[in-house]
């Protein structure tokens, strides 16, 4: 027998690393898959500003236990109102940050003040839960400069989303992943 | 296996396909895949404002007498001039009605109307975003006026006989102009000389009227307060107080629009809680026209004015109309004659 001559392998093992190498392929690829950024074809979940009712579907309909939608806020479209009604109950005892006085259930929303009678609001999203609650007095009373988006960080991108089946205004749409936010503009 | 041990075996394999219909039945019941059940959330996270403004009945002194298709998208302003023709600019056109609603005319503008006067001459200024246009009783343009600043937004004109008063929500100032489009002086900019705290315009709302005392009143809707200044430029008195009571100016801006009665009490207009009320010049409530009942919960403020006979012309953006109403008895601001005005 030469040194050259091989063993010949054994069916079994042969299958058997086969399939190590289909599911080494399938995870690497599927890992690549998610990390890779966005091809231009690619489309994903936003939501319209102008349907949206914020009726809080979205802070419950989620697959994920906290919400991949979030309150965002249009610093161009923003009065930066004194009392602003994203921020205060509509009947605020005082324009003060006592709890009884503010509007949002997480204490997801910062006052800053900039100069008389001007106040700046920005969303803390780590306690925002997409409720919506200060979309609703922002947009029924103010300019509507705070409205829901759908957070890409924290999206799964399912095929069958199951906020958008949940949304009454159809307000989910489906953008191209290059260009994932529907910003409000100032008109 | 006994028989019994086998009736026993079968009983609860019984129970528990039973159970496990049960439990599919129950979460069939309740999957909610489309949200008929809403949000889920508690009282804390639901954004209520239906009790928030109560109007006793009997401070609701007007009636609604007639009501009719404004015939236009977006209606944005309305006015009404010396002989009660009425009107409405929206859609890059003025069209007019007859005092009884009945289509009279339009015009095509250029752009995208912001506001409307019409002056005791006939003459109509119109705001088109940051300039103002002006038109001769026939409709034909007259002039175009160049805008005051790289962000004005004209959102309310008022016409004097020797004065064109000009609200720019853009740049939060009151222009004034001289009828050949002279401009003169700014009014209501922040002035720690002359005790003027400025005006304060979070949204596009900034309206004003000319008082019958000779006084000119503007809105403050970022300080909750109608302003009087005199030509001049000074700040002769201001009211207006934050809330939801009725007697009170709701939200983060308002009020939005203004007119004035032939006595010289003011129409104000609030946005949100949508609801038009009559104040006496010192800003005392008088009475309340219509509220939310009647103009809804609606972001864009129904633009008002008035006619030579004191009837209250109200544009409501919301239903695309133009609502007519006169003094009545108190009770509801729906009258039963309402109706088409020109049927």
């Amino acid at each position: 027998m030469s040194d050259h001559e091989t063993t010949p392998i054994p069916r079994r093992g042969f299958m058997r690393a086969a399939a190590r190498a289909a599911c080494a392929l399938g995870i690497g690829g599927g890992a690549a898959y998610l990390v890779a950024p966005r091809t231009p074809g690619e489309r994903v979940w936003q939501i319209d500003p102008e349907k949206c009712i914020a009726c809080g579907n979205c802070a419950t309909y989620c697959v994920l236990r906290e919400s991949a939608v979030k309150c965002v806020h249009s610093f161009a479209m923003c009065g930066y109102c004194e009392l602003c009604t994203g921020f205060f109950n509509p009947s605020p005892n005082d324009l003060t940050t006592a709890a009884e006085n503010v509007l949002c259930p997480t204490g997801a929303i910062v006052r800053r003040f900039v100069e008389d009678p001007y106040f700046e609001y920005t969303i803390d999203q780590n306690l925002c839960i997409g409720c919506g609650k200060c979309v609703k007095g922002c947009k029924m009373f103010g300019n509507g400069s705070l409205y829901l988006q759908v957070i890409h960080d924290r999206c799964l991108n399912c095929n069958q989303c199951s906020i958008a089946a949940a949304c009454p205004s159809e307000a989910w749409v489906r953008v191209p992943a290059a260009r994932p936010h529907l910003w409000k503009k100032v008109t | 296996m006994t028989a019994r041990g086998a009736i026993s075996t079968r009983a609860a394999a019984g129970l528990i396909v039973f159970l496990a219909l049960v439990a599919a039945v129950v979460a069939v019941a309740l999957h909610d895949p489309i949200g008929r059940r809403g949000n889920r959330l508690g009282r804390d996270f639901a954004y209520e404002t239906k009790d928030l403004r109560p109007i006793p009945p009997d401070l609701i002194r007007y009636a609604e007498r007639a009501a009719f298709d404004a015939g236009l998208a977006v209606p944005r302003a309305i006015a009404v001039d010396a002989g009660d023709k009425i009107y409405v600019a929206g859609d890059r056109a003025v069209v007019w009605f007859t005092t009884h609603g009945a289509p009279a005319g339009a015009r095509a503008l250029d752009g995208e109307p912001t506001c409307l006067a019409v002056g005791a001459d006939g003459t109509w200024h119109v705001g088109l975003g940051g300039h103002v246009e002006v038109f001769d009783p026939a409709g034909a343009r007259a002039a175009a006026w160049t805008p005051h600043g790289a962000r004005s937004y004209i959102t309310a004109i008022a016409a004097a006989p020797d004065a064109i008063f000009v609200a720019d929500a853009g740049e939060r100032l009151v222009l004034l102009y001289r009828p050949d489009g002279a401009f003169v002086r700014p009014i209501g900019g922040r002035d720690a000389a002359r005790a003027i705290p400025g005006l304060v315009v979070p949204s596009p709302f900034l309206d004003l009227a000319m008082g019958k005392d000779g006084l000119l009143r503007v809105t403050n809707p970022g300080r909750r307060k109608v302003e009087a200044y005199s030509l001049e430029g000074d700040l002769c008195f201001a009211w207006g107080e934050a809330g939801a009571a009725i007697d009170r100016f709701c939200g983060c801006c308002n009020p939005v629009h203004l007119a004035v009665l032939p006595d010289g009490a003011l129409v104000a207009a609030e946005k949100g809680l949508a609801t038009v009320k009559v104040c006496e010049p010192d800003g005392a409530l008088r009475c309340v026209v219509a509220g939310p009942d009647l103009l809804g919960e609606n972001a864009l403020g129904c633009d008002v004015a008035v006619d030579s006979r004191g009837r209250i012309v109200v544009l409501d953006p919301a239903a695309k109309k133009v609502r007519i109403f006169e003094p009545a008895p108190p009770g509801g601001s729906r009258s039963q004659e309402t109706g088409s005005a020109h049927e």
